[in-house]
């Protein structure tokens, strides 16, 4: 399925999402949950990110496909990404009944804050490299000191989250 | 070894390694390495500039050597400053093993495997198990030379805590990509590949890229000096510009290669069932049964001699379940162009709505036509006002694909060099080549008139 039907029921599943960032890691973390994303990502500051799925939603925006509206919580400015009209009915269309792979737990990753999906997703990314055990510990605190506080409780959550994917297999 | 080992090469003229360095010509002798002899460094362009016979081996000596120049520029600029000159001394053979080893993992055909199967690995995450993988004779060898695999991994891999070093391998100014352009320039033929490489490597220096809101450190980086680099630069850009339209993405060889993924799918359809023609070797039968997932020690084994040694025993099967796998061996051999093509309004919705209506006409027809859909960025730039509306984005953006400028200087600020040139700015904007085609073999020539006329019709 090419990427912006998948993209499409990303966002009918979730109805929103808020943030570039959360955007990039929630789609970095379904990918490697398994939903057929084929993203490349690389890892900068703020976690994995992908430049080619930044390209692509800059141009579903440019033609309309989805909209990126700024949104004011306290003193931060961030974007709510929604599905315009277009993108609604091509999704409906071609895609019928079918939704999202792993829907309910992509919205359950949308509830939760971009720094947790952050850490999360920077788990994952590490592990595909090969990081385990005190390895990968090591690495996630060197790369987010930040979060390292909370590094057991988030590699708690990314190995539920894969329990989950096994059981909704 | 006591003098310099020389390699004689046509793009940069002799291509050395130092006494010192002689772990680097062990990493030239592992099979991982000399398998990239049987990998073309552009797939299928052979077809369309005849040239075009080069390897993965010349390009990733190429890419050794414009790193090994890149470091010692950089030595030489700032080696003088503590932590500088000790990072250098420290991993300066890992980044050259890092550059000499980035491309082990890519697959025959180099990117059409990836495009044929999405579902395996990419090439780099492969390059590292090469790297450090127990499957690979390269650790051992590594460590038997006083490096860490994990450590020349990290820098394939683009997790190296020292940015700068990490950057000579893979950056926007990168020495992959000063190599590829040039080489690939060379034996192709087409010389808008050409840009100053010794003044630009000579341009390079260290600068520090912070981003606004102060929360992350500053980070050292590579970069161009403001004086002298802007206008190589601006070369570099203009030829990957000008080889991305006229070699990488030129209609002909894109036609090839949607020949070649149609040919890849259908041998996977058939090794599925155990129904390749007899005779085909069984790693080739395993490597598409399983879509190229298969163990390091079997694509290994995998390179294209062995693959273009299958479709001469496919092309000679006259058996009725081989006929399209047949028909397309033998063209390809012949070079007889047989895939009809058809230009498409490029855009996502245009191209989601062809694809479900070419998958419409059922799997009997799948690897009979093929979708290509490219959207080119020769330099991956923010939106205007990015900066301030979104400065974490912002920040990310310019961190991962920004080609920097700084005063010379460490400490001084590193800044995006879109902010100085109006030709990066032009290339790096919204309005850049897209191409949507549609590669058809020519049964299916009456069904792509209905949809095109039921498309139309919306």
């Amino acid at each position: 399925m090419n990427s912006i039907l998948i993209i499409g029921q990303l966002l009918e599943a979730v109805g929103a999402v808020e943030g570039r960032k959360k955007f990039q890691k929630l789609i970095h973390i379904l990918q490697h949950l398994g939903v057929p994303f084929h993203f490349r990502f690389g890892y900068l500051h703020y976690g994995p990110y992908s430049s080619e799925l930044d390209g692509q939603l800059q141009a579903f925006e440019g033609e309309g496909l989805i909209k990126e509206e700024p949104l004011i919580s306290g003193i931060y400015k961030t974007y709510r990404f929604t599905a315009q009209e277009g993108l609604k009915q091509l999704v409906s269309n071609l895609t019928g009944d079918k939704t999202l792979p792993l829907a309910g737990l992509a919205r359950e990753l949308n509830e939760k804050t971009s720094q947790e999906l952050e850490a999360i997703s920077t788990i994952y990314y590490l592990q595909s490299g090969g990081k385990h055990g005190a390895e990968l510990k090591e690495a996630f605190c060197a790369l987010k000191p930040k979060f390292a506080a909370f590094f057991d409780q988030r590699l708690k959550t990314a190995r539920e989250l894969e329990k989950k994917r096994k059981k909704a297999a | 070894m006591s003098r310099p080992r020389v390699f004689r090469d046509p793009i940069h003229g002799l291509i050395s390694i130092d006494p010192g360095d002689e772990f680097l010509l062990a990493l030239i002798d592992t099979p991982e390495f000399q398998r990239l002899r049987r990998v073309r460094q552009l797939g299928v362009s052979h077809l369309t500039y005849p040239g075009a016979e080069h390897t993965r081996f010349n390009h990733s000596m190429g890419v050794f050597h414009v790193a090994q120049r890149m470091l010692e520029v950089l030595e030489r600029r700032h080696g003088k400053d503590n932590m500088i000159g000790r990072l250098i001394a420290e991993h300066g053979r890992s980044v050259k093993a890092a550059a000499l080893l980035h491309d082990t993992g890519h697959g025959a055909f180099s990117h059409l495997m990836e495009r044929a199967f999405p579902d395996t690995a990419e090439h780099e995450e492969r390059s590292q198990r090469m790297i450090s993988g127990s499957g690979s004779t390269i650790p051992s060898l590594l460590k038997k030379h006083g490096l860490q695999a994990s450590t020349v991994a990290d820098i394939v891999g683009k997790r190296f805590s020292h940015r700068f070093l990490q950057d000579i391998v893979s950056s926007s100014l990168d020495a992959d990509r000063m190599d590829y352009l040039l080489r690939d320039a060379h034996f192709t033929g087409v010389r808008y590949g050409i840009y100053d490489l010794e003044w630009l490597v000579n341009s390079l220096c260290l600068g520090t890229l912070k981003p606004d809101d102060g929360e992350v450190e500053g980070l050292l980086r590579l970069s161009l000096d403001y004086k002298r680099g802007l206008h190589s630069a601006e070369q570099l850009l203009m030829a990957r510009q000008h080889m991305s339209v006229q070699v990488y993405f030129h209609k002909s060889t894109r036609r090839w290669e949607a020949h070649l993924l149609c040919l890849f799918r259908e041998a996977a359809r058939l090794a599925k069932d155990d129904k390749l023609p007899v005779g085909t070797f069984p790693m080739v039968n395993d490597y598409f049964a399983k879509e190229g997932g298969v163990e390091d020690s079997l694509f290994l084994q995998i390179d294209e001699p062995c693959i273009i040694g299958c479709f001469s025993l496919w092309a000679q099967s006259t058996k009725a379940q081989h006929k399209l796998i047949a028909l397309l061996s033998r063209a390809y051999l012949n070079r007889a162009k047989i895939f009809k093509m058809k230009e498409l309004e490029p855009g996502a919705a245009t191209e989601a709505q062809w694809r479900a209506a070419l998958e419409g006409l059922g799997a009997k027809w799948r690897n009979s036509w093929e979708l290509d859909y490219i959207q080119f960025t020769a330099y991956k730039m923010p939106k205007d006002g990015e900066r301030e509306a979104n400065p974490e984005d912002y920040f990310q953006k310019i961190a991962t694909n920004a080609v920097l400028l700084s005063h010379g200087g460490p400490e001084d600020a590193a800044m995006p060099v879109q902010d100085e040139s109006p030709i990066f700015r032009t290339l790096g904007g919204p309005e850049q080549p897209k191409f949507l085609r549609l590669y058809f073999l020519p049964e299916l020539e009456r069904s792509i008139v209905k949809i095109d006329k039921k498309l139309n019709q919306r």
